[in-house]
Order: C-alpha cells, then sequence, then structure tokens
C-alpha cells in the first residue's frame, strides 16, 4: 500500500491489532483470524455511523525524515496521533526489550516526523504506526466519503486512500453504559506536569493549574464516551480546597463558608460548559456540552460534621445544616443535573474508623450506614439535586442489596456480582443504578481484553463500569513501563500539555460504547433488548455470570477470605482474558450493519 | 537538621511534649489493648505469603473501644494550637512488631497506608520498655515531622500501647492525597 521505491510505505491495519517498532506483530494480539482493513486495491475502508468515530492504525515504514498529512477529508474529521513505544521494563539479561504501543500523542497537520523518532529513542525502529480517528458528524449525509493520508519523504508523495460509508444510523449521545475512569486527589499533579506547576508562584497559582489540569482529564474521558471521577477526600477525611467549602463553628452554629475554590473546580463540570472546550493539545470537542453524569463530593465520615461528635446529637445537627447548605448551593446554582455521590471510602483495615464505608465486610456496619442514610434523606429532603448513595459492594453484596434498599441506590460492585444474577436484576429493576468495578488490562495483554468489561456490562443490563485507578500509569511509563494497568490516561506534561493523553486502549474502548450504543438502540427500537444481549454476548464468548464457589454458600461473608475463596474480590480481566485479540469484530459488525438486524 | 529548623521545631516539641503528658495520663491500656479484635491481631502476627490480603480481610475492631480511643485523642490535639497526627501503635503479639489501632488526621511519622505491621521503631521500643515519652526530630525518615511518643498503660502499670503525636514544623495545609 502506498510504497515507494526508496523503501517508504503506508500500511494500515486493525484497531485491535498492533505492532512493535520493527513491524512484529504485538505477541498477545496474534489471531488465527484474519481482518484486513484495506481492499484489494489497498484502499482503506471504514464504516462510520453518524455522531461516531471509525478507526484504524497506520504504519510509516522508512527511515528519515517525513510529514503525514490528510487531504480532502469530504465532511468528515481525521485526527492522526502518533503512537508511542513503551519499553517494557524488566528484560532479563540477554532478552531483547519489548516494546509495547499504548499513549497517544496528537500529531499536527504536517508537522514534521522522523523515523526513527529520537524522541521515543527505540534503536533500529524500523516504523512508526499512527492512530487515525475518522469522525462523522451527526449531520453528515449518509454515503460514501473518501479522503486520503499523504506520507511525504524523499520528496515524494506516497498516498492511502480511505473509503467511509457513513451510515444512516447515528450514535446516540446519552450512552448506555458509563465508562468510569477513577481517580483520588489530586497531590499526584505536580509530579505529572512539573513544567506548569514550575510557573506557580503561590497556593492561588497551584490549585488553578489543578483545575486546570483535572478539567482536561474530565473532558478527554468524556470526549472518548467515559466519565472522570475524581474523589478528593481521603482516608482521614481530609482534602484540598479546590474540592468543597470548609466548615465554620461547630454545633449549632456550623456552616459552610468559601465556595470560591469548589466553584471554579466543579461549576463548570456541573453546568457543562467545560466540556465545551477541548482538553489541551487535543481535537474539538465534537460532543455537546453537558453536565457531568456524576460527581464525587466531599462528604465523608468527619465532614462536614465532626466525628467528634458521632452518635450524638451534635453529629447529627452539624451534618443537617451542612448538607443541607451543600444541596442548597447546587439548587442556587441550577445544578440539577449530575448526580452528586454521597460515598463514604473507608476501611476499617485502614485504622481511621471503626466501620466500612467501602466493601463493608461485617453486618454490624451496617448501622452505620442506615444512619448516615437517614442523616442525608433528611438533609436533602424536598431537594431536586439527584443525590444518589454509592457504595462500593463485595463481601456483603447480595445481603445489602436487601437490607439496605431503600437507603444505598448506587451500586458500585466487586467482581462478586457475577455470582449473583437474580439478585442483581431485581436491583436494577427497582431502579437503582448499579455498576462494576475492577483493574484494566496492561498495555503488555492483548488490546481487545479491556472491551470484555464493555460488552459484559451492556450485556448483563447494568449501568457502568469503574476502572478504579486509571491515571497512574507508574513511575516512567515511556521507558520502563510495567504495564500501565492503573494509567489508561497518560500525563501530557512531558509533550507539553497541561493535560492527559488518550491511550489506544482508551479509543478501543470509546469504539465499543459506539458499538453498545448502536447495538442497544436498534434492539430496545425493535423489542429485541434482552435476546439481542444474551446472543451477542454468547456469540462473543463473554461469561456474564459464573456460580460461587461452594464457600460461598457454606459461610456467611464474614468469614470468606482471599485465601478460601481463592479469588480476589478485585476482578482483573487480564486473568481470564482468554478471547480471541479480534473476538469484538463480530460485534462491530452487528453494530455497523446495514441491516436492520442488530 | 540545619540550626533554623532546630530552632524552629522546639515550641513544636514542648507543644507535642505536654499533650503527650496528657494522652499518657488519660488513655486506658485497658481499651487500648482490646480495641483489634484477638482473631484479627493473630492474622497480623502471621501473614500469609500467598495472600496478601488475608489479614485484611479479617480485620475487625472493637466499635465502643475504638471510638472512645478516637475521640480522646481528638480531643488531647484540640487542647494544643498544631495541626496534629494521633496515633496509637500496640505491640503484635511477641513478634517485636507494632500497629496502629486507631488513628487520626494525616500526619504521621510510621504508618505507610495500608500497612499491616511494622517492626518496633528504636524510640517507640523505649518508650514500650520503660514508660517515659520520647520526643523525635525531623530526621531522613521525616524530614519535616516532630513526633512525641506518649505510653499508654494499663491496669497493671504494664505499657501497652504507645500514642504518636505528630506535627510539620511548617503548618500549612498538607495535601489529602500522598
Amino acid at each position: 500500500m502506498g510504497s515507494g521505491r526508496d523503501g517508504w510505505r503506508l500500511e494500515a491495519g486493525s484497531e485491535w491489532v498492533a505492532r512493535d517498532p520493527f513491524g512484529r506483530v504485538k505477541a498477545s494480539d496474534a489471531s488465527a483470524r484474519v481482518h484486513c482493513v484495506c481492499d484489494e486495491s489497498g484502499r482503506v475502508l471504514l464504516r462510520a455511523a453518524r455522531g461516531g468515530y471509525a478507526s484504524f492504525r497506520l504504519w510509516v515504514i522508512g527511515a528519515g525524515e517525513y510529514r503525514l498529512s490528510v487531504e480532502a477529508a469530504g465532511g468528515l474529521e481525521v485526527d492522526l496521533f502518533r503512537a508511542w513505544y513503551h519499553r517494557m521494563a524488566g528484560e532479563a539479561e540477554g532478552e531483547e526489550t519489548a516494546y509495547c504501543v499504548d499513549a497517544l500523542v496528537p500529531v499536527g497537520p504536517s508537522a514534521p516526523q522522523r523515523l526513527p523518532d529520537p524522541d521515543n529513542a527505540v534503536e533500529a525502529q524500523t516504523q512508526q504506526e499512527y492512530w487515525v480517528d475518522v469522525f462523522a458528524p451527526t449531520d453528515a449525509a449518509a454515503g460514501r466519503r473518501e479522503f486520503t493520508i499523504v506520507l511525504t519523504a524523499s520528496g515524494q508523495r506516497r498516498q492511502l486512500p480511505v473509503l467511509v460509508d457513513v451510515l444512516d444510523a447515528a450514535v446516540p449521545d446519552e450512552d448506555v453504559i458509563v465508562c468510569d475512569h477513577n481517580s483520588y486527589g489530586c497531590a499526584w499533579l505536580p509530579a505529572m506536569y512539573p513544567g506548569a506547576f514550575a510557573r506557580c508562584r503561590d497556593a492561588d497559582d497551584r490549585s488553578r493549574t489543578c483545575i486546570e489540569i483535572l478539567h482536561n482529564y474530565h473532558r478527554l474521558c468524556r470526549e472518548h464516551r467515559g466519565l472522570f471521577s475524581n474523589l478528593g477526600a481521603g482516608h482521614a477525611g481530609t482534602f484540598d480546597r479546590i474540592y468543597g467549602p470548609r466548615t465554620v463553628g461547630s454545633g449549632r452554629d456550623r456552616r459552610l463558608a468559601d465556595w470560591g475554590w469548589f466553584d471554579r473546580h466543579y461549576g463548570p463540570l456541573l453546568d457543562g460548559s467545560a466540556f465545551a472546550a477541548a482538553s489541551a493539545g487535543m481535537p474539538p470537542a465534537r460532543r455537546p456540552a453537558r453536565p457531568a453524569w456524576g460527581v464525587y463530593t466531599p462528604i465523608n465520615a468527619d465532614w462536614p460534621a465532626d466525628y467528634l461528635w458521632w452518635g450524638q446529637p451534635g453529629y447529627d445537627v452539624e451534618f443537617g445544616r451542612c448538607v443541607g447548605q451543600f444541596d442548597r448551593h447546587f439548587r442556587d446554582n441550577g445544578w440539577t443535573h449530575t448526580r452528586p455521590w454521597f460515598f463514604f471510602n473507608h476501611k476499617k483495615r485502614y485504622r481511621w474508623y471503626e466501620w466500612d464505608g467501602d466493601e463493608p465486610k461485617y453486618s454490624a456496619d451496617d448501622a452505620y450506614v442506615h444512619r448516615m442514610g437517614r442523616l442525608l434523606r433528611r438533609a436533602i429532603d424536598g431537594s431536586d439535586v439527584p443525590w444518589v448513595y454509592r457504595m462500593d459492594a463485595s463481601w456483603q453484596m447480595a445481603r445489602h442489596f436487601e437490607r439496605l434498599a431503600g437507603v444505598v441506590d448506587f451500586w458500585v460492585c466487586g467482581s462478586f456480582a457475577r455470582w449473583w444474577p437474580d439478585e442483581v436484576r431485581r436491583v436494577v429493576e427497582r431502579g437503582d443504578v448499579v455498576w462494576t468495578y475492577s483493574g484494566t488490562p496492561g498495555i503488555a495483554e492483548t488490546s481487545s481484553a479491556l472491551l470484555e468489561h464493555v460488552l459484559r456490562t451492556w450485556a448483563r443490563g447494568i449501568h457502568g463500569h469503574c476502572e478504579w485507578l486509571t491515571t497512574d500509569p507508574g513511575e516512567d511509563p515511556w521507558f520502563a513501563c510495567t504495564g500501565a494497568e492503573t494509567g489508561m490516561l497518560y500525563p501530557g506534561g512531558r509533550f507539553g500539555l497541561a493535560g492527559p493523553l488518550p491511550s489506544v486502549r482508551l479509543k478501543l474502548q470509546r469504539n465499543a460504547v459506539q458499538d453498545v450504543n448502536l447495538l442497544h438502540a436498534r434492539a430496545a427500537a425493535a423489542g429485541r433488548l434482552d435476546e439481542t444481549r444474551r446472543r451477542i454476548a454468547e456469540q462473543a464468548g463473554v461469561v456474564l455470570w459464573q456460580p460461587p464457589p461452594p464457600v460461598v454458600r457454606a459461610l456467611p461473608p464474614e468469614q470468606w477470605d482471599s485465601r478460601n475463596l481463592a479469588a480476589s474480590q478485585d476482578d482483573s480481566m487480564a486473568d481470564h482474558a482468554e478471547l480471541d485479540p479480534l473476538w469484538w469484530l463480530p460485534v462491530r459488525e452487528a453494530a455497523a450493519s446495514r441491516e436492520g438486524r442488530p | 537538621m540545619t540550626d533554623r529548623e532546630r530552632t524552629g521545631a522546639e515550641p513544636i516539641a514542648a507543644e507535642l511534649h505536654r499533650l503527650a503528658e496528657i494522652a499518657a495520663g488519660i488513655l486506658d491500656g485497658e481499651d487500648v489493648k482490646r480495641i483489634i479484635h484477638e482473631r484479627s491481631m493473630r492474622y497480623v502476627a502471621n501473614p500469609d505469603p500467598d495472600h496478601r490480603f488475608l489479614a485484611g480481610d479479617h480485620y475487625d475492631v472493637d466499635a465502643e473501644l475504638f471510638l472512645r480511643t478516637k475521640k480522646l485523642l481528638l480531643r488531647i490535639v484540640r487542647l494544643g494550637t498544631l495541626d496534629v497526627g494521633s496515633s496509637v501503635w500496640v505491640p503484635v503479639g511477641q513478634t517485636g512488631q507494632v500497629t496502629v489501632a486507631v488513628h487520626n488526621g494525616v500526619h504521621r511519622r510510621y504508618y505507610t497506608f495500608g500497612q499491616l505491621a511494622l517492626p518496633a521503631p528504636p524510640e517507640m521500643q523505649a518508650v514500650l520498655d520503660d514508660g517515659r515519652i520520647r520526643i523525635v526530630l525531623p530526621d531522613e525518615q521525616a524530614p519535616s515531622l516532630v513526633t512525641a511518643l506518649a505510653p499508654v498503660t494499663d491496669s497493671l502499670g504494664d505499657v501497652v500501647g504507645v500514642v504518636e503525636l505528630s506535627a510539620p514544623i511548617s503548618q500549612t495545609d498538607p495535601p489529602a492525597w500522598s
């Protein structure tokens, strides 16, 4: 494809199959199946629903300086990202260095590039991978569009034609599942963005910079059909000032004061204005600017009520007054679309509190949850702010679904949820929000492995999936990468950006969410949603539910442990991702089919 | 530690010493030694290398004793003017290790997040041995913290725990997450 006599050429391939900088397919992406994205003439063929993206990988092969550009996009919007080859840490002596792609650096039009890339510093690199995103605007007419990717090198032009079939179907703006990217506080930002913080003269500058960068994380996730969640309060109950107002006084006089930093941070997320702009250095925002789906609040066991008074009238009075003020602040500002989360992250094993707010293990702690729930409902009585009481559930999950009904109404469930299909279904049917949570497959795993979460979430009929940490790709993800299992979002500081870089994993996840949006819309319109969910999951080979191990039937949750369960409550898909690297292809074909039946 | 830092640490050390005396007089060792359930303490003392979360899975406390001790610590540190982190450490059986039973705030010299237990630091072991308050100045491990360690005694006069009171030399807002 597009090859020249001087050795330069372009190759295009599937979004699910990565290569190393020498052209070898990533071992975990090798499939017995073939997925060619080109026709016989070498033209790339894509299908895009309106309001959605279609993608492929592009490889530039050659040596020396070159430029890459896009010509005549025909109403489509095309973005190019240079893939970073992460040098993997830990190779044994004498073993060849391994490289995996994931972080994606946006490429300006016709910016000069070089092979080998001096920045990536891969010795004897022979090719450079790019990620190509093609966006079909919602007002694009259905039909065929063509554009060309042009490689200019050694004074020659090589062209790669791309034909895009724009479908009648439009990707619904509201996603049928929430892909949540979780993170904690902002203490990690200065180390990841040293340049941005070096310019700060004082604490106010530092707070402004934190907010600016965090907004960019929110933007990047939203553009990729996800949600960025950033928990401000630490286990001790304290938080930085950008996460909440101060408390003043005590007992009957307790009140909230100084909303300035909170409003600056959360106002644009809660009224949606933050999403009118793109994250720093990224292509334009293409989704409508709307308020965030949900946000953590700073409320915890020691704020706004003083835990010194826990179990005494003063705690209830302080809680009622201040949470009531918090709620009124939302109402006064018209922030009535985003769900504020009433959530406790503390565990007794960390020694700050005598009860588990997060993943409660002991049923004796239920009394705390009931008490907190009563306090919340009393404080927000009559409010039109859509508060939810979020609980991250594991050990007691099945019991809590019943015992805490009407108290907790947002469940973020560990992998034990796979044992409780009927219980989960009942909770969904009564109107509660149900997510699952887990880790994220690392970059050496099969590229499509993380899509298992997407399909399973949708096929189970639940509402979302939380990846518990997505902002920490490791100490040196560039040259000594340990897998980046907790970092789908890379710090852009190294590339002069005051915001994150997307990753291949993030792009794959976005495209998969588009697919389930399309499948869902068609199946629901045809009255075949349950049947379609079941069939697609079966065809894909994704296991939705499993019987619990015997110990779960034999013992109460208080006596389960990681040894007798022989399973962690944190479900890492990498542990059982045995699907073919191209397993998503039939799902894509069903989602992007021109026929009516999904 | 520079002379300037030492000068800054002295008034903090003096205040922490005063609070440590109060803690030593008020905290009840009979409560403190029973906060962590006996069964949980057995798991803390005998971690399973193949199941690193096992001790956490079985961690439980006596809620009433925990809360009473936590509130006492909160009250004690509020007698001063500093932002002080407070912890109660207890020995892990006869292992030579100590573990936190209760803590408040974010300032701490010894605890790292998720830590199960650690070998008793020499200064803490000294308090357990002789029941006398110790002041620990900033060092390589905690370059910005001043710490007071106070004994907690039970009804027999045995030292069954140690209160750690730690305050930063610079009293600015600490990060919530580290």
